[in-house]
């Protein structure tokens, strides 16, 4: 299956979580507060001039840095 | 004694059911990590004595940050008799596995589901008793900001108590199982117990967010909302703080001046016209700090806080900081200690430290009763609100100036993740505590701090020379005489050199002890005000009191969170520097083009 970044998703997008490809201490941070391999991801919005996106997980609405989400790995739902 | 500790994911309601369960007022909000220190109420509860302890949210055991260590250490260094577990009940997908951890732990343990309101709003429908039978631990609803379910909760307690015994934890990390397990066993047990809606309903939330987080007007608003709230702090707070003073004038004239006349002029100085005026002007500003509290409470509750965070993230990140920066930054508006504590959330020490020597340029409300002060003293009623408003635009180019120019040694990765809860109103009962809050925490400060320095000041400018008070023949005068080098550059006087110098202790002084030094205070002090400083003098004071350390208590706060002297003199150093560069640029400049 095709996988791209979280951070390349548009908005509306639905993506599911792959791995997160970062040091063990931001992935225990990104695991911890629902960034977890298996869950399902919907791009809200994204904010403009490189803001933060928001994203649904389950019940929960999290918002992350472009730069951040640069790390995390989507494979998008069609 | 029994201990039961409270714990939990940030934001969930910890703090608003131990503050029911114990009818104790820890400070609560919409906005995860408002718990910074552990707090302990003992209650009776059925045959026992049960002392509950608020421990600050965390999302898992393992955690490292700050908060995680805190809780980690307070399970293996405490014997807890029984775990009060509060989750979230519309977010159970994302934080049973918390539960779970703690069933492994395998002690004893019992479960709150909270937010049961919203939960049935949204459709979230749970077996809380085959829950309880899965994790193996007594499991209920309540909502503990309407209140519901708190009397069965500590029946509940009272009975979980009654069988367990103390659990050793010194293993916890040993114990604790693979997260994979503990992912896969919480999603079995959700499949099992818990009924969510594929879609959350959340449309009043989603409503709101798409007018207040628009990508164009989201900021724009956000700043307007801003103007308002100050705005309407000195529309409304102006009236009301003269109301005080003059009652608490009247009550002098009534009662304190016949009573006090037969004292030797000198006790009669100090008592009257020292402490009691002193305190006295500082003390007209309570309501308006009161309702500046209020204000914050409303918004801290709202879960506007956390949108603050997404809106700014992007200018933050520009800074080496992030959203959550410039939402301690708004916090500071009220104190800066809190605000300070605030930082704990992050985990990355750089990025703390950075934050923490940004925060204290964050004009708190014992600056804004200088500022009010000074301000309707010096200028006109129309602009009066624009000069507040420069005032916080300073001290926002303060703390972004700093970052600025600091950000390359103290860069972190920490990612910003930030969850945004649904907005949320606010609990009535929590805001008015709130401001109780403040207004004991004024009355504590008044008795320690501003008596202790309106005395010393009084006295330095009354001894030994008392004609003019502050003169050269004072001590206050020869002080000032030593610094005026430093002081004549930027326009202040050199009476008002031991001002400044207790106005390092807490800035509440600094009008206390003007009144005292003068021996006028309200109309009289304004009058004298503005025959001593013209308004470029005045804002260069100003600018210079709004950008020197804070108080004592931040300065304590600082070395106790940063543990480490070097950065803590730095902090105060920098801050001292700034203050002068900007009252001197100010000064200068304006003397510069005929002001």
């Amino acid at each position: 299956m095709l996988t791209s970044k979280l951070s390349s998703l548009q908005i509306g997008d639905r993506a599911v979580i792959r791995g997160i490809n970062t040091d063990d201490i931001v992935r225990q941070r990104m695991y911890s507060m629902g960034m977890r391999a298996g869950r399902e991801a919907c791009i809200v919005r994204r904010g403009r001039f490189g803001g933060a996106m928001h994203v649904r997980i389950g019940s929960l609405s999290l918002v992350i840095r472009g730069k951040d989400a640069d790390q995390v790995e989507v494979s998008l739902i069609a | 004694m029994k201990r039961v500790a409270l714990i939990g994911m940030p934001n969930t309601g910890k703090s608003t059911f131990f503050n029911k369960l114990t009818g104790a007022s820890s400070r609560t909000g919409n906005w995860p990590g408002v718990t910074v220190d552990l707090l302990a109420a003992k209650v009776i509860l059925g045959p026992n004595m049960v002392e509950f302890v608020d421990l600050p949210g965390i999302y898992d055991l393992h955690g490292f940050s700050e908060d995680e260590q805190v809780v980690r250490r307070f399970l293996e260094n405490n014997s807890v008799d029984l775990v009060c577990l509060v989750l979230n009940a519309t977010q159970l997908d994302h934080q049973l596995g918390l539960a779970v951890q703690f069933s492994h732990l395998g002690c004893p343990c019992m479960l709150i589901l909270n937010m049961m309101d919203e939960a049935e709003q949204c459709g979230v429908r749970i077996d809380t008793e085959k829950l309880g039978s899965q994790l193996k631990m007594p499991a209920m609803l309540v909502s503990a900001k309407r209140g519901l379910g708190i009397e069965q909760a500590k029946q509940m307690l009272a009975t979980a108590l009654e069988r367990v015994e103390p659990c050793e934890l010194n293993t916890i990390q040993n114990r604790l199982a693979e997260d994979d397990i503990v992912a896969s066993k919480a999603e079995a047990i959700l499949s099992e117990t818990v009924v969510m809606p594929l879609v959350l309903e959340r449309k009043t939330t989603e409503r709101i967010d798409k007018v207040l987080l628009h990508p164009l007007l989201g900021l724009p608003l956000f700043f307007l909302f801003m103007f308002l709230v100050f705005q309407t702090i000195y529309t409304l707070g102006a009236p009301l703080q003269e109301a005080v003073a003059w009652l608490l004038d009247s009550f002098k004239k009534a009662a304190l001046d016949p009573l006090a006349a037969h004292l030797p002029a000198m006790l009669f100085g100090l008592l009257v016209n020292g402490i009691y005026d002193g305190i006295a002007t500082v003390a007209s500003f309570v309501p308006v700090i009161v309702m500046f509290f209020f204000i914050m409470a409303l918004v801290e509750d709202s879960g506007y806080l956390s949108r603050a965070a997404y809106l700014t993230d992007a200018l933050m990140a520009r800074f080496g900081l992030d959203g959550r920066g410039f939402v301690m930054l708004l916090m500071g508006f009220g104190c800066n200690v809190p605000a300070l504590m605030g930082t704990r959330v992050m985990r990355s020490r750089p990025l703390r430290l950075l934050n923490m020597l940004i925060i204290p340029f964050s004009l708190c409300s014992a600056r804004l009763q200088v500022f009010l002060f000074m301000i309707t003293a010096l200028f006109s009623a129309k602009s009066a609100p624009y000069v507040l408003f420069s005032l916080y635009i300073m001290s926002f180019l303060a703390a972004f100036g700093s970052a600025l120019l600091l950000k390359k040694r103290l860069s972190s990765n920490e990612p910003f993740l930030l969850e945004l809860p649904p907005y949320r109103l606010p609990g009535i009962a929590q805001v008015i505590m709130r401001g109780w809050h403040e207004v004991r925490h004024f009355l504590r400060r008044a008795s320690t701090f501003i008596i202790f320095g309106v005395v010393m000041v009084w006295f330095l400018t009354h001894y030994p020379q008392a004609e003019p008070p502050g003169g050269p023949d004072s001590l206050a005068g020869m002080l000032g005489e030593w610094m005026e080098p430093v002081l004549t550059p930027i326009g202040i006087g050199a009476q008002m050199a031991v001002i400044l110098v207790f106005g390092f202790v807490a800035k509440e002084i600094v009008l206390g002890s003007l009144v005292a030094m003068t021996g006028l205070q309200g109309a009289a002090l304004s009058g004298y005000l503005a025959t001593n400083m013209d308004w470029v003098q005045a804002y260069s004071f100003m600018l210079f009191v709004l950008l020197y350390t804070p108080c004592l208590s931040t300065v304590a706060t600082i070395l106790s969170e940063s543990k480490s002297w070097s950065y803590t003199v730095f902090n105060v150093i920098w801050a001292l520097s700034l203050a002068w560069a900007a009252s001197f640029i100010f000064y200068q400049g304006a003397r510069y083009f005929g002001f």
